[in-house]
């Protein structure tokens, strides 16, 4: 109950921010993607945790006194399977949609495509991703109905259409392929992968529901979500620090994240489609799914080697790498034009004033003509 | 690297009320969440009072609409200090704050009393988990509000709160009137449909 209370205690702080510390002049449909998305997912969580704290405390009331009413610790996984699984998971990988929206526009100079769309999609995302609903435990049947079907149906929409549209910013130019845009698009497509998969697990001809195939769409889920998370310090490690990571290393790193997810995730969704139950494991050969669970073993091996070294190069890079221009990737989000954050000590002066969804970008190509002229 | 033009200083943004707002949105989603619960359970026992409410159980309506009307009392009085603050009118507003603290008190004293009168057993009733948790919660929330109140009421009566700056005030009056409709929706799904 209290890591939840922390959770809502912080999304509270982000969506208070977004509303309300915006440079003067930015509307609120002119927020970076990232915040956005940040926007949606706190808001999403406010109206969703709350249940989960609202479970935890009569579960645990009840497994206190006597186990009167929801039989003890025999079935908690049961009670709280709604928070891991679809819809709720979709609202877990919103920021990482956040980060794509973000970087590969910027990273391609090119304005925000379609705006409008991005920000439904992501609005989209987020009203998909309310899983309080279905709590089978209370709700018996719950995934039969058309509103359950439907949420999983429209759980692909928001992935696609951020890859699409930020996707459309990148096609066509002339670009270096630089560490945040491969980290990121990793990220979309594994996000996707999450979307897609969520289609196929409420209907009764593949009988996926409490299968392993469940697991393998929530590690989509979540693996998307660090991904993107990791696709931002990447992006953003510079604004912070000061300093960038070395170019090849973090994208043959992506490769391996991407490598390791594939091991992990494909051999849990095959494994559905065999009947192996959600949360069952087994290696003994004539299960016929040993093989598949070895893979995904191997799949968390590479993935904890690419998180171990992730973390040591960020560690090295960003504390006593060499330092970087301040906008290393010519970047064009608002953030990248406040020249004062990424030196310590030295003060902000005032806000910058916003006119338009891309004041950097208009900025950047008024000084190109001026150059040109 | 390319700076933008700078821009005047903004407005004060009102973060507590938004903030607070936002705490009221989770507060009704977890209220949503344990009546949810309860309401589910008691459909699947029968979905009557006499199939749900244990025997031996007493559940009056007294003490719980009288808590209803000290709750509704407490909105009142909670809006009567966001218009003293608004008319720097300091001696009403600390009698306002320092009367919503009392009528929390009374509530809580109310909901104590029906605890112990109830004459249910929480281990050994699923019933009286449901209905000590879901008003266990609601007191918890209350002790909050009144907590704010008097946060609110120090800050007003040492000069923190005017007619120009009274957003604390504001947030605390939203807070309890949650409170109210939060213990609305208790009071008729407990208290008087069991």
């Amino acid at each position: 109950v209290v890591v939840v209370a922390a959770l809502l205690l912080g999304a509270i702080c982000v969506v208070t921010t977004v509303f309300t510390s915006r440079s003067p002049g930015m509307w609120l449909d002119w927020v970076p993607m990232f915040a956005w998305a940040w926007l949606v997912t706190g808001v999403m969580l406010l109206v969703t945790l709350p249940v989960l704290i609202a479970d935890l405390l009569l579960l645990y009331v009840d497994h206190r006194y006597g186990s009167k009413l929801f039989g003890g610790a025999t079935d908690l996984g049961g009670y709280l399977h709604w928070v891991t699984a679809q819809p709720q998971n979709y609202l877990y990988y919103l920021p990482a949609l956040g980060v794509v929206a973000d970087v590969l526009p910027s990273m391609a100079g090119a304005r925000q495509p379609r705006r409008i769309g991005l920000l439904f999609a992501l609005a989209l995302g987020g009203l998909v991703g309310f899983g309080a609903f279905a709590q089978q435990m209370f709700h018996h049947g719950v995934t039969d109905t058309i509103v359950y079907r439907t949420f999983a149906i429209v759980g692909v929409v928001p992935p696609l259409v951020v890859l699409a549209l930020a996707g459309s910013s990148v096609a066509g130019r002339r670009m270096r392929i630089a560490s945040p845009l491969v980290w990121a698009t990793i990220a979309g497509l594994v996000v996707l992968g999450a979307g897609a998969a969520g289609v196929l697990t409420p209907w009764p001809a593949f009988d996926l529901l409490g299968t392993a195939y469940e697991m393998g769409q929530f590690n989509l889920a979540l693996l998307g979500a660090a991904l993107g998370g990791l696709a931002g310090v990447v992006y953003w490690g510079p604004r912070l620090w000061g300093r960038r990571l070395p170019e090849a290393a973090p994208i043959l790193l992506a490769l391996g994240a991407l490598a390791g997810v594939a091991l992990i995730t494909i051999p849990d969704l095959i494994a559905g489609f065999i009947d192996q139950p959600f949360g069952s494991v087994d290696f003994q050969k004539e299960s016929g799914t040993a093989l598949l669970n070895v893979l995904e073993v191997a799949g968390f091996a590479v993935l904890l080697l690419v998180v171990l070294g992730f973390a040591l190069l960020a560690l090295r890079a960003f504390s006593r790498g060499e330092r970087c221009d301040l906008d290393p990737w010519d970047a064009t989000t608002l953030e990248w034009a406040e020249p004062v954050l990424a030196e310590p000590g030295v003060a902000a002066v005032a806000l910058p004033a916003v006119e338009s969804p891309e004041p950097l970008l208009d900025r950047k190509l008024d000084a190109l003509a001026g150059k040109e002229a | 690297m390319l700076a933008l033009p700078p821009a005047p200083a903004p407005a004060r943004p009102r973060q507590k009320l938004i903030a607070t707002s936002l705490v009221v949105t989770g507060g009704v989603a977890l209220f949503a969440g344990l009546l949810g619960v309860y309401l589910n359970l008691r459909d699947a026992a029968g979905g009557t009072t006499k199939a749900w409410v244990p025997k031996g159980v007493v559940m009056s309506n007294q003490a719980p609409t009288l808590m209803l009307v000290t709750m509704v009392g407490a909105s009142v009085v909670a809006q009567w200090a966001v218009y003293a603050a608004a008319r720097d009118i300091r001696r009403d507003l600390g009698a306002a704050t320092a009367l919503l603290v009392v009528f929390g008190f009374a509530v809580v004293n109310a909901q104590a009393y029906m605890w112990k009168n109830m004459h249910i057993s929480i281990d050994k009733q699923g019933f009286a988990v449901l209905v000590f948790t879901i008003t266990g919660t609601f007191v918890v929330a209350l002790l909050a509000g009144i907590v704010f109140a008097l946060l609110e009421a120090f800050r007003g009566l040492g000069g923190r709160a005017s007619s120009t700056r009274h957003e604390g005030i504001s947030a605390m009056a939203l807070y309890w009137h949650f409170l109210t409709v939060a213990f609305a929706a208790v009071w008729f799904v407990i208290y008087i449909n069991k």
